[in-house]
């Protein structure tokens, strides 16, 4: 884990990098994809959302994609910005992952015996 | 779907100003667009959830702005993105109140100005809320549409229609139904005392167009106007509670109108009480002699789903072409006009509410400009103890977090205190609006308001926080580089005040200017001629049945034994009799044709207000005969029909020629005939319909030799209206127990409510006026005061170098001055562009009247001065060594 400087992730930051693990997607596409993959416990704000974009781009974590065909039209016509994950995104989302997945085993096997002695 | 208007992305892009430009330039219209998404997604799930998302948005893209500003995320990541973490606030949350409470007087202020500033927007939103942003409570309120006569001279008249031609518009595809009314009030007899019912006559069945079922029986069909059918009315859901407590078996009843028997056909639901608050609705036999030139009915329609207004405009503007090629005599010219039932019944008051809240929000302006400038000096007071924490390692964000939380902490306190004084207000709101306000009830502090306040507050927090906040960051930088000392910023400070001081005194400006153009028009319409004399006359109506008044022998008997029997009352002077009573509610305008003279063509001919008159009417109002004679009590049914005319009436249809004697006609017959009158007298103009309004050409004819069995009678007393009023309601009930009186009000009263409006926005802009004024002076005091002090070294030393004691009250002065007068100026431009705002509620001064531009610039600077003078004494007085040894 040494090796990715990048952990821990935020949450915002962490359900960003898995709903783009999924497939390219534009700004607000992936304020709602946040909604639907945390139940509806994060509704990102367009303030918070673009600076962890902005932020995520710097680290080299995500890329600019083009519109596939079908995207959605614009207000404006001007093409939407779709964002794509990087290898290095997939590699910190799986290290985190894991990190994640050990600190919630830890803390499963505490609560099946209801806490502390 | 429709996306986000200009003025909601205008918000949005003003927001997005918050980040720094080359954030903006790398992702400003991916937000725009995300917003727009954003948008039209919540859209459809209602308005609230739009307005929350607009709100959300602006909040959360502000306060990152400022975020990212502080802290650029496109370098480091020591701190998580979502805020500091949630414990540091707290602890801000706990530091904030306990230094507000250390400094009660500072918190005070700061609290008071706020819920002043929230507590007035709160108050005036309700209204606004209340009576123009809530739906009407009927299924697809905005497909109610009202439909009136208009010509091509206005096409935006509000005529009454002919059924006939009411038929064929309801016959176009872009209306689902149509109706045609008549708003009427109805003597109801034979259910104990007689008395007076507000409802209507209707062709059809009103309940369908709106969407409503009766809750017994049926409603009236559009076959009850036929011909010879019975004759059946429909009682409102109250009346049917109060009347007949309820009784399910009332259909059948028969209930006396006006004399005509009506037999009960159905209860309507709850709360149907259209047009205006009736609770009877009865068929009219439609009259076949009666056709297009007959204009006596409204009509009120559901356009078909689908359809716009545009489209139904367009198609019944297109029928009206047809009907004037077909029927040119009565329909020459003539037009539909479209309303929305909403416009109809908010009406004039639209312009005002909104001008209204557009003044409370500059009042809040004001307000934060203060605030902001309070949180300056103490920012500056508290710059040295910033200044440790930011070498101790606090971050500039974390400093800046902690102004925002005070910020938070005080327009919360305001708020929840503007929401006491809201609540009162609207209280107040209600007292004081004029009694054509409608939908007054639907104004009440509900969620939607709270939201409202809740969105102020944090609005206004970012508002006047978010300036000492960037300070608060950029002087720990500023510090931590060990650039300056602890009181670092201080000429931008004072440019930063200087500028705030310049808007508040603009804002104030613009403010005064509303205040005293209505003002100037208030004075205007009290000073208007009436024409006749309204102290200590009292008046009412009477409706005759025809069934027992049937001709002008009985009409003219009845009101001369009334007007006989009201003179012999202790304390009356005089009595009579008009059909169209000045500022009432009753308008008989008719084509006159003087004997003579060619027939005018259609569209040509000459109009007047036609009103019949008793003996004692003219003398009884304070109308002066000017010329001839009045009605004379031998002006009956038998001798020659006689007329009396107004000046008005003279110049336009007798200019140069003597009126006496000519001899006219009326286009108008109340069943009685219609004679041909010959001129005897000229009295004065009357203001008759509005004080807005020019006075028409008049002529009155004696009651007795026209009709009709309907006239609004004046009493006037010798010494106030009070002792004669019990006695009213008696002499009539003596004469016919079953002649209610209808609408009791002296005349006092009727100018009163023709000026209630005026008053009312008067009241409220030059409140909020003068509460912008006060804000400003105390604003403007605080800071030069405060300005001055921190100059106390300097001014000593020019003291002790032999300054001249006024030259030092100049500098001081110039301070308060110099941006006032920068704030004038712009409020004046502000002031000269938005005065039209108010054009609609002005009479006789236009909103760019000079005189009131320059009184108001003048008190303003007045003030300014005044609130300097002070700071400007104490530092001429200065004792330099005192000042020496002060820092």
């Amino acid at each position: 884990m040494s090796d990715i400087p990048h952990l821990p992730l935020s949450p915002l930051d962490y359900h960003v990098l898995v709903a783009l693990a999924e497939e390219d997607l534009y700004g607000y596409a992936i304020m709602k994809a946040i909604e639907k993959e945390s139940g509806g416990a994060l509704t990102p704000e367009i303030g918070s959302l673009y600076r962890v974009l902005a932020r995520l781009q710097d680290q080299g974590l995500l890329t600019e994609a083009d519109a596939p065909e079908d995207a959605p039209d614009t207000q404006r016509g001007r093409p939407r910005r779709y964002y794509r994950s990087t290898p290095l995104a997939l590699k910190v989302l799986r290290a985190e992952t894991e990190r994640v997945g050990r600190v919630v085993d830890r803390a499963r096997s505490l609560l099946v015996g209801e806490g502390r002695p | 779907m429709r996306g986000p208007s200009r003025l909601v992305l205008t918000l949005v892009r003003i927001a997005l100003r918050a980040y720094p430009q080359d954030f903006r330039h790398s992702f400003g219209l991916d937000m725009e667009q995300a917003f727009s998404d954003g948008w039209l997604d919540t859209r459809s799930r209602g308005r609230v959830s739009t307005a929350r998302f607009l709100f959300r948005t602006l909040v959360n893209t502000t306060a990152m702005g400022i975020a990212e500003r502080v802290q650029p995320s496109r370098s480091s990541n020591d701190e998580p993105e979502l805020g500091p973490p949630m414990d540091a606030i707290l602890q801000d949350f706990r530091h904030t109140v306990r230094a507000l409470r250390r400094r009660p007087g500072f918190t005070f202020i700061a609290v008071l100005t706020l819920a002043l500033g929230v507590g007035a927007n709160t108050a005036i939103f309700s209204v606004v809320h209340g009576v123009l942003l809530t739906p009407l409570p009927y299924e697809d309120a905005d497909r109610l549409v009202t439909v009136w006569a208009a010509n091509e001279a206005d096409p935006d008249a509000r005529g009454n229609m002919s059924s006939p031609d009411i038929e064929d518009l309801a016959a176009s595809a872009s209306f689902e139904s149509l109706v045609a009314y008549a708003e009427d009030d109805f003597a109801l007899t034979g259910l104990g005392e007689a008395e007076v019912v507000e409802g209507a006559r209707a062709v059809g069945s009103l309940l369908q167009v709106f969407g409503l079922a009766p809750q017994l029986g049926r409603d009236i069909e559009s076959g009850d106007a036929r011909e010879g059918a019975a004759s059946v009315v429909v009682v409102s859901n109250a009346f049917w509670q109060e009347r007949f407590a309820a009784d399910p078996d009332v259909l059948g009843r028969i209930l006396e109108l006006d004399g005509r028997r009506y037999e009960i056909v159905g209860v309507a639901p709850p709360g149907f009480n259209f047009p205006g608050s009736s609770n009877l609705w009865h068929s009219h036999e439609l009259d076949p002699g009666c056709g297009r030139g007959c204009h006596i009915f409204a009509s009120i329609g559901r356009l078909a789903s689908g359809a716009t207004l545009e489209q139904a405009l367009q198609e019944a503007n297109a029928k009206a072409q047809s009907l004037q090629e077909t029927f040119p005599d009565s329909n020459h010219e003539k037009l539909f006009a479209l309303v929305p039932l909403l416009d109809l019944v908010v009406g004039d008051v639209r312009t005002g509410l909104w001008v209204l809240l557009g003044a409370v929000g500059l009042v809040l302006l004001i307000a934060c400009a203060n605030v902001a400038n309070l949180l300056l000096v103490r920012a500056q007071t508290r710059s040295g103890e910033v200044a440790v924490r930011a070498a101790l390692g606090a971050s500039g964000r974390r400093l800046a977090a902690q102004v925002m939380v005070e910020s938070l902490v005080l327009s919360t306190a305001g708020g929840a205190a503007g929401l006491l004084l809201a609540w009162a207000g609207v209280e107040a709101l209600r007292r004081m609006a004029p009694a054509d306000l409608p939908r007054l009830d639907q104004v009440a502090v509900d969620s939607t308001v709270l939201l409202f306040t809740l969105a102020l507050v944090v609005s206004v927090a970012l508002l006047f926080g978010a300036v000492p906040a960037v300070r608060s960051a950029r002087t720990s930088l500023a510090s931590s580089l060990g650039s300056a000392g602890p009181r670092s910023g201080g000429h931008r400070d004072a440019r930063t005040r200087s500028l705030l001081l310049a808007g508040e005194v603009a804002l104030s400006l613009v403010l005064l200017v509303g205040a005293g153009l209505l003002l100037k028009s208030f004075e205007r319409l009290m000073a208007v001629e009436l024409g006749y004399e309204p102290q200590n006359v009292v008046r009412f109506s009477l409706f005759l049945p025809a069934s027992r008044y049937p001709d002008l022998g009985e009409i003219g008997g009845f009101f001369d034994r009334l007007e006989e029997r009201l003179l012999a009352t202790p304390g009356v002077d005089a009595a009579g009799s008009t059909l169209g009573a000045p500022l009432g509610t009753t308008r008989v305008v008719a084509n006159l044709q003087v004997a003579g003279r060619p027939e005018a063509g259609p569209g040509r001919k000459r109009e007047a207000r036609f009103n019949t008159a008793t003996p004692g009417y003219f003398e009884a109002v304070g109308i002066p005969i000017l010329r001839g004679r009045g009605i004379l009590p031998s002006d009956r049914v038998d001798a020659v029909p006689v007329a009396v005319v107004s000046q008005r009436f003279v110049e336009q249809n007798f200019p140069g020629e003597e009126p006496l004697g000519q001899a006219v006609t009326m286009s108008v017959d109340f069943g009685h005939g219609k004679p041909t009158f010959t001129i005897v007298g000229v009295v004065p103009n009357v203001v008759s319909s509005s004080l807005t309004s020019e006075a028409h050409a008049a002529i009155y004819v004696p009651l007795a030799q026209m009709g009709p069995g309907f006239a609004t009678v004046h009493v006037r007393a010798r010494e106030g209206v009070a002792p004669v009023l019990p006695t009213l309601r008696r002499v009539v009930q003596d004469l016919d127990p079953d002649l209610p009186l209808r609408d009791v009000e002296t005349m006092r009263d009727a100018v009163q409510g023709k000026l209630a409006p005026t008053r009312f926005y008067l009241t409220l802009i030059a409140l909020f006026a003068g509460l912008a004024l006060v804000l400003a002076a105390v604003g403007l005091y605080g800071v030069v005061a405060y300005l001055a002090s921190r100059r106390t070294r300097e001014i000593g030393v020019r003291i002790a170098l032999g300054a001249d004691r006024r030259s030092i009250a100049g500098l001081v002065l110039r301070e308060g001055v110099q941006p006032a007068l920068l704030g004038v100026s712009v409020g004046l431009l502000a002031a000269w562009a938005g005065a039209r705002l108010l054009d609609n509620l002005l009479f006789q001064v236009a909103p760019t009247d000079p005189l009131i531009f320059a009184g108001v610039t003048a008190l303003l600077l007045i003030v300014v001065v005044a609130a300097t003078l002070l700071p400007a004494r104490n530092a001429a007085r200065l004792d330099p060594m005192e000042a020496l040894r002060a820092e």
